[in-house]
């Protein structure tokens, strides 16, 4: 099985396809995120689910090595309806 | 060989064609249904009598052929049919079923029910993270209460029948479960194929904002998402059930995120007998412990509401997903005066289902019909005859203090000594029975501990735990009361806490207390 690339990696990948869309889970304990991500790459902060929407450029990839980040991933479009094809 | 599945007609027709000498009739108007990045090129190319019409958003191509040309389209990898487009009228009915076994959610996960036979989700509403719904249909009768775009386009409405369907199946007049509930419609899907995670966190931070009581989400991904797990965990800790499709990928360990999440009603699809559909994803969760599905509902050529009006017929586990949403809002109607009702419907559905002698990895618990928690909820032996035994006595107990605090050896109820919340959200908690306490070699008190893993269901209250605090030691009343606390330094697994010095007002014993700091501050 193969071992998860670790956030270093994960962030280098960003970086290396220009940033993107990144959905990100703050953690509810530790250090505030607060002044982290310049206002223009927050797409939106959804309060209740403790989950920040951004689009960041290359250069601000590893702001998502901030420790007050619990988890983080790239916007997908891969959740279908789950009614049969017939 | 061909890849292109030919109407086997049309095959004789062009043979024919082919070996007659007269020309007279030699073509024939054909359908063919092409993949749309190669439709272009096909237009180009191919060899039509007269104009070629494709229909982009059918990705079907319509043109009258001959021979060469209906060749042509036959050894194009990219033609996945072709029919006969002068017979279309003759094309079957969508879905070939037998019109006796279709049946909507309502008949089969309401039943024979006598204890819920008056609810129908009465002030409950339900929150539909889908393609949109069809709001003014007749069954909604304008209860489709707002339609919320989380995707940020510019289209309305449903865009694909998927979301009415799953309205229709929850709320609809004479078709839905709970057909007084209301649908906050929250359309995730637009154009393209798949929703994207930013929009279904949005219409989940939208449920909480709007106070929905109950979420219902008909689809998901093969690919886990832990964000999107999170939030769903997050929905579940307000309060709101999640009931979520399990998925359709058939096989064993196949569950889709986010049915996953711990916190996610994780729903399987049955036919009308109450059997697995071979469809229906089966558990274990390949990345999780905790076992998924949860429950099943009634998935099997389920008839609803349809986005051009009437009703329609559709399959899924999607389609089992909102019967189960609709026993919630009716049984969340049943226990509106019940402050813990949302953890009584979780537990009844985790608890309280029909197996039919399938496995937990196939339907969880089993199918769940209202007919079918009456004797779980209604009568002496069900839960409302066992919240009425406990009414009448004087002090209530509580499940933390009957099987977490007391002594497995003696019964009495243990000092809490050191409760300690982790960040996987599982709490130990270390406690000493006055009784049968016993001492290590060195006199010091060794302390029993306790893990409660699935900390989230437990639902064990602040109130519940400051009150298990107050046990003091000494004398064995629950005098102690906090005197002064300091932060103490734990490493990132844990969260924030604080030793406690207390002190007894009964006996002037003094002990310490390391709780969470979050509990500290409400004890202070």
């Amino acid at each position: 099985m193969s071992e998860e690339p670790s956030a270093l990696d994960r962030c280098l990948a960003l970086q290396a396809t220009g940033g993107g869309r990144v959905n990100v889970k703050l953690a509810s304990e530790g250090p505030s995120i607060e002044g982290n991500f310049a206002e223009e790459w927050v797409v939106q902060n959804l309060e209740n689910l403790g989950v920040l929407i951004l689009d960041l450029p290359a250069h601000a990839c590893f702001t998502l090595m901030h420790p007050g980040i619990e988890h983080w991933e790239e916007e997908r479009q891969d959740f279908v309806t789950l009614n049969e094809e017939e | 060989m061909s890849r292109a599945r030919v109407d086997p007609e049309l095959i004789k027709l062009f043979s024919a064609m082919k070996t007659s000498d007269s020309k007279t009739g030699s073509t024939r108007g054909v359908a063919a249904s092409l993949h749309d990045d190669s439709a272009r090129d096909i237009l180009k190319e191919l060899p039509a009598v007269g104009p070629a019409t494709y229909l982009s958003s059918l990705e079907v191509l319509i043109a009258d052929v001959d021979t060469d040309g209906f060749e042509y389209l036959v050894e194009h990898k990219d033609v996945h049919a072709i029919s006969d487009g002068e017979a279309l009228c003759k094309i079957p009915k969508p879905l070939e079923v037998e019109e006796n076994s279709i049946f909507t959610s309502r008949e089969l996960m309401r039943g024979d029910t006598e204890l819920f036979s008056e609810m129908e989700g009465r002030g409950i509403t339900v929150g539909v993270i889908d393609t949109g719904v069809f709001q003014t249909h007749s069954a909604f009768g304008g209860r489709v209460l707002e339609q919320v775009n989380c995707v940020g386009d510019s289209l309305s409405g449903d865009t694909s029948g998927h979301g009415t369907h799953v309205a229709g199946s929850i709320a609809g007049e004479d078709i839905g479960v709970a057909s007084e509930a209301e649908i906050l419609d929250l359309r995730v899907f637009g154009q393209g194929y798949g929703a994207s995670t930013s929009s279904i966190l949005t219409a989940l931070e939208t449920s909480i904002s709007r106070k929905v009581d109950v979420v219902n989400m008909s689809l998901g991904s093969t690919v886990r998402s832990v964000v999107l797990e999170s939030a769903v965990d997050q929905v579940a800790n307000e309060g709101i059930v999640v009931c979520v499709a399990a998925g359709n990928d058939g096989r064993h360990a196949s569950i889709n995120s986010p049915s996953s999440a711990r916190g996610a009603i994780c729903v399987a699809a049955t036919d009308s007998n109450g059997k697995v559909a071979s469809f229906s994803s089966k558990g274990p969760c390949s990345w999780h412990p905790w076992p998924k599905p949860d429950c099943a509902g009634f998935g099997v050529d389920v008839m609803s509401a349809s986005d051009s009006g009437g009703n329609c017929v559709m399959s899924g586990t999607s389609m089992a997903t909102p019967g189960i949403a609709g026993v919630v809002a009716c049984l969340l109607e049943h226990q509106k005066e019940n402050d813990e009702a949302g953890a009584l419907v979780e537990w009844l559905l985790r608890n309280a289902g029909e197996p039919h002698g399938q496995t937990h990895e196939q339907v969880g618990i089993g199918f769940i019909s209202l007919e079918g928690l009456d004797s779980y909820v209604g009568g002496a032996g069900g839960l409302e005859g066992m919240a009425q035994k406990k009414k009448s006595k004087k002090s209530p107990k509580n499940f933390f203090q009957e099987t977490i605090v007391k002594c497995e050896t003696c019964k009495n109820a243990r000092i809490v000594h050191k409760v300690v919340h982790l960040s996987d959200n599982s709490v130990r908690i270390n406690m000493s029975c006055v009784k049968c306490r016993k001492l290590d070699s060195e006199g010091n008190l060794e302390l029993e501990e306790v893990i409660l893993e699935n900390w989230r269901h437990v639902r064990v209250t602040d109130k519940q735990f400051l009150s298990s605090l107050r046990l003091c030691g000494g004398c064995g009343k629950k005098g102690l009361v906090p005197v002064e606390s300091e932060d103490i330094g734990l490493d990132s697994k844990y969260h924030p806490h604080s030793a406690v010095t207390v002190g007894c007002i009964h006996c002037g014993g003094k002990g310490m207390r390391k709780i969470p700091t979050r509990l500290a501050d409400i004890w202070n």
